[in-house]
């Protein structure tokens, strides 16, 4: 079960995601990604702070989402990795594949 | 004149499909430099049978037209075979579909040779006959091959063995799809019109099914690297399943094998992410991220296994994936490494 909440701060559209990123809530996260970029949101960073499992249709999703934005020219990064997430996105070189900041805070300073 | 329009309607078909193939797969599975040396093994196949055949026939051991339709389908799918069972064998093929693109490259070598030595041997050959042989006969040599491939790398994961009695069955059929070809039953050009209709869909079908299959794969092998991982670097180690099993082992191994026994799971878990990372960022289309460490990540697993030795290995079993995809993975990692 993933929830998604949708929040703008500092001209960016901050998305929590909370729960779990699997094979199953994957696609509903790329469609709903799809439609926030399609409504403007185009400066998008993934607040994982909350996330408490990933898999690798996830991280498909993930990439996905960032080429839809990177399609129209917008703007992606990924804050508040941890525990377990956090040694997923570093193993797997995830982690420097985008933009990548400690918290939502530091990510909006930085951009 | 006749070499103008041959060489090009007898190699062209099979080298483009063979791009196809190569393009096609969305994974990219096999690299550039692999389908070359497919190819030149398809190649040298060719030359063997060449020899062969001309000792076979010159000698009065068997009429040229007994060898071409009876003898040639077994020899030649036999030869053809052979690189497709080392490849499967040393787990340098992780699924149906690099099998199949494996096989069909070996094949289109072996067509390649056979097809620029039809060139200078037949005098005044007709562009039909270069029709025949470029969209039929190179392309059945291509399919047949990526046959063995596919029922082999099906059945050596069906049974988790890599014995030869797994690719006999594909080595059988092969040989059967030559021979029946070798026939002439059909007219040469409804002949080739079959092959060009039956092996695309064939196809199809094998890419349908291995793409269904990876994803599968990568999704539960993913998942469940990610738990290993997680009761690894917990901190509580010894109230996990990993840590219990290994406090068991303790009266078995020596204090420093279990240390790296734990770090060996640790590598195998960590590479094992890495190469599925690696598939999930191809598939995006995107290059994957070179990892400088990754040599010295395969010495360090290389000097843990030397230290385990088989019965450390043994003993991790419950914990360590060993299947031939598991295996397969590990390669393909170091094949990136190196491009």
């Amino acid at each position: 079960m993933l929830e998604l909440k949708l929040r703008s701060e500092g001209g960016w559209s901050v998305v929590g995601l909370v729960g779990r990123l699997d094979v199953t809530a994957a696609p509903n996260f790329e469609r709903q990604c799809d439609e926030w970029i399609g409504a403007g949101h185009t400066r998008m960073i993934l607040d994982f702070s909350r996330l408490e499992y990933i898999s690798s249709a996830g991280l498909s999703s993930i990439i996905t989402a960032a080429k839809a934005l990177q399609a129209v020219g917008g703007r992606f990064a990924i804050a508040g990795l941890a525990g377990v997430i956090k040694e997923v996105f570093s193993i797997t070189g995830f982690a420097t594949l985008f933009p990548n900041y400690p918290d939502v805070e530091a990510a909006l300073r930085a951009t | 004149m006749s070499e103008i329009v041959g060489l090009p309607l007898s190699l062209v078909p099979v080298l483009a499909f063979l791009a196809a193939l190569f393009f096609l797969e969305s994974y990219r599975l096999v690299r550039f430099r692999a389908v070359l040396e497919a190819i030149l093994a398809g190649a040298l196949a060719a030359a063997a049978c060449f020899l062969l055949a001309r000792w076979l026939i010159g000698r009065g051991l068997v009429d040229a037209g007994v060898y071409a339709r009876y003898a040639a389908p077994a020899i030649e799918e036999t030869a053809k075979a052979v690189f497709v069972v080392v490849l499967i064998r040393r787990e340098w093929v992780g699924f149906m579909v690099d099998a199949a693109i494996f096989g069909f490259a070996i094949g289109a070598g072996f067509a390649l040779v056979e097809n620029v030595y039809f060139l200078t041997a037949v005098e005044n050959p007709s562009p039909l006959l270069w029709c025949v042989r470029g969209f039929g006969t190179a392309v059945m040599h291509g399919g047949a091959t990526a046959i063995v491939g596919i029922v082999s790398k099906a059945l050596s994961d069906l049974r988790q063995s890599q014995r030869l009695w797994v690719f006999l069955p594909g080595l059988g059929l092969a040989a059967a799809t030559h021979a029946v070809f070798n026939q002439f039953v059909l007219p040469p050009l409804l002949e080739t019109l079959v092959v060009m209709v039956a092996f695309p869909a064939l196809i199809a079908v094998v890419f349908s099914r291995s793409e269904h299959l990876l994803q599968g794969w990568l999704e539960v092998g993913f998942g469940s690297d990610v738990e290993l991982l997680e009761m690894i670097k917990s901190g509580e180690l010894k109230d996990t399943k990993v840590g219990e099993y290994l406090l068991s082992l303790q009266s078995r191994f020596p204090r420093e094998v279990l240390g790296d026994m734990l770090s060996y799971l640790q590598m195998r878990v960590e590479l094992s992410l890495k190469a599925k990372a690696i598939l999930i960022v191809q598939k995006a289309g995107m290059e994957p991220a070179k990892d400088p460490e990754i040599g010295d990540r395969f010495k360090e697993l290389r000097y843990l296994e030397r230290s385990l030795g088989v019965t450390g290995k043994l003993a991790l079993s419950p914990f360590l994936h060993t299947s031939t995809r598991d295996l397969w993975q590990l390669h393909m990692l170091q094949e990136n490494a190196a491009a």
